[in-house]
């Protein structure tokens, strides 16, 4: 295979990084199909033949354009659950560790002194979190009930521009909460110092933490890939 | 770009490609080359705008494909309509009818419905 059809593979590749998985597939493709065409060509293998049958495989980047919105609701979509399972995640854990403080109360850490404090951060706990499964819900809806084949690829953007923003909002709560419970947690743990019985409430955080920070990171490359694609669509 | 002809195509390119592949499995460069040539030439896209409609025919369940070994040794995606897909051509090709009858007689250019 020449340089000619490399380039213009790899020009497909680019133009599909929206969608890694999208863009290995559509560039073996193209490869077996541009291939085919230049195989099937009356003048034979030449480069004018392999030029041809580039020019009539069409543009990369309009080939990139048919494929985003389709790949991007797909990707919000699942952005918008990743955000509700992992608050729902948060909850379990949260209740779970609380389930533990009763049934074992083995820590009595609840220093007098800082129960306004600690009011304060339950507060903003409940709050954050009932804000971030709320808003992951409504994102999570404004795009999951979307017909692709009904909108114009205009409303679509928006709608996945405003859904992405809702799962962010919604990420940011999650995070607040996640950082209240470990506030909350080290507070009634702190006097107890190291022992056994600090392990369940630790593992508890622990997985909090590791929910949010999947959450953050999952959501940031959606952002970059819905940012990434937005040169497909001239304004 | 695609011209106001290939805009209507457009449109349409979901039936005529489950039409192509009911005929029987086919990769992305044989779908063309069925379209092509039912078409009388008709149809002539630019080729690559195939393979997102068959992504998205098979994520919608209409078609199913499989990684295959072509005759000169590379790997290549073959596509089927599954029985849905088939229930869905069937469908569209009655609206299609009837919207076509509707236009034909509407301007003038076909016979009137039987009564």
């Amino acid at each position: 295979m020449s340089d000619l059809t490399n380039a213009y593979l790899d020009t497909l590749t680019q133009e599909l990084s929206f969608d890694p998985a999208l863009a290995r597939r559509m560039r073996a493709e193209a490869e077996d199909h541009i291939r085919e065409a230049i195989a099937c060509d009356p003048m034979g293998a030449t480069i004018e033949s392999e030029r041809r049958a580039i020019a009539r495989f069409g543009a990369a980047r309009d080939i990139a354009a048919q494929c985003a919105i389709p790949s991007l609701l797909k990707q919000v979509r699942h952005a918008g659950a990743s955000v509700t399972l992992i608050a729902v995640g948060v909850l379990i854990a949260m209740k779970s560790r609380l389930a533990w403080y009763g049934a074992a109360s083995p820590i009595d850490g609840d220093d007098p002194v800082l129960d306004d404090l600690r009011a304060i951060i339950l507060s903003v706990d409940r709050y954050a979190f009932w804000c971030a499964l709320l808003i992951a819900v409504y994102g999570w809806t404004h795009i999951g009930f979307v017909r692709a084949s009904r909108e114009t690829s205009l409303v679509l953007r928006k709608r996945l521009r405003q859904s992405l923003t809702m799962c962010s909002a919604a990420a940011v709560a999650v995070v607040i909460t996640v950082a209240s419970d470990t506030i909350l947690t080290a507070l009634k743990l702190f006097p107890a110092g190291q022992s056994a019985a600090i392990f369940f409430p630790s593992l508890t955080i622990g997985l909090e933490a590791a929910l949010a920070i999947v959450l953050v990171l999952r959501l940031r490359i959606t952002v970059q890939r819905l940012a990434s694609s937005a040169r497909l669509f001239p304004a | 770009m695609l011209g106001m002809e290939g805009e209507v195509l457009k449109g349409h390119l979901d039936m005529i490609v489950l039409a192509a592949i009911e005929a029987g499995p086919a990769h992305g460069y044989a779908v063309i080359e069925r379209i092509r040539s039912r078409s009388g030439g008709a149809f002539d896209l630019p080729e690559g705008t195939v393979y997102p409609v068959l992504h998205r025919l098979e994520q919608m369940k209409l078609l199913k494909s499989r990684w295959e070994m072509s005759p000169a040794g590379r790997r290549r995606r073959v596509y089927s309509v599954t029985g849905r897909g088939t229930a869905d051509l069937a469908n569209r090709r009655a609206l299609w009818r009837k919207f076509s009858d509707a236009i034909g007689t509407f301007t003038g250019e076909a016979r009137p419905c039987p009564t």
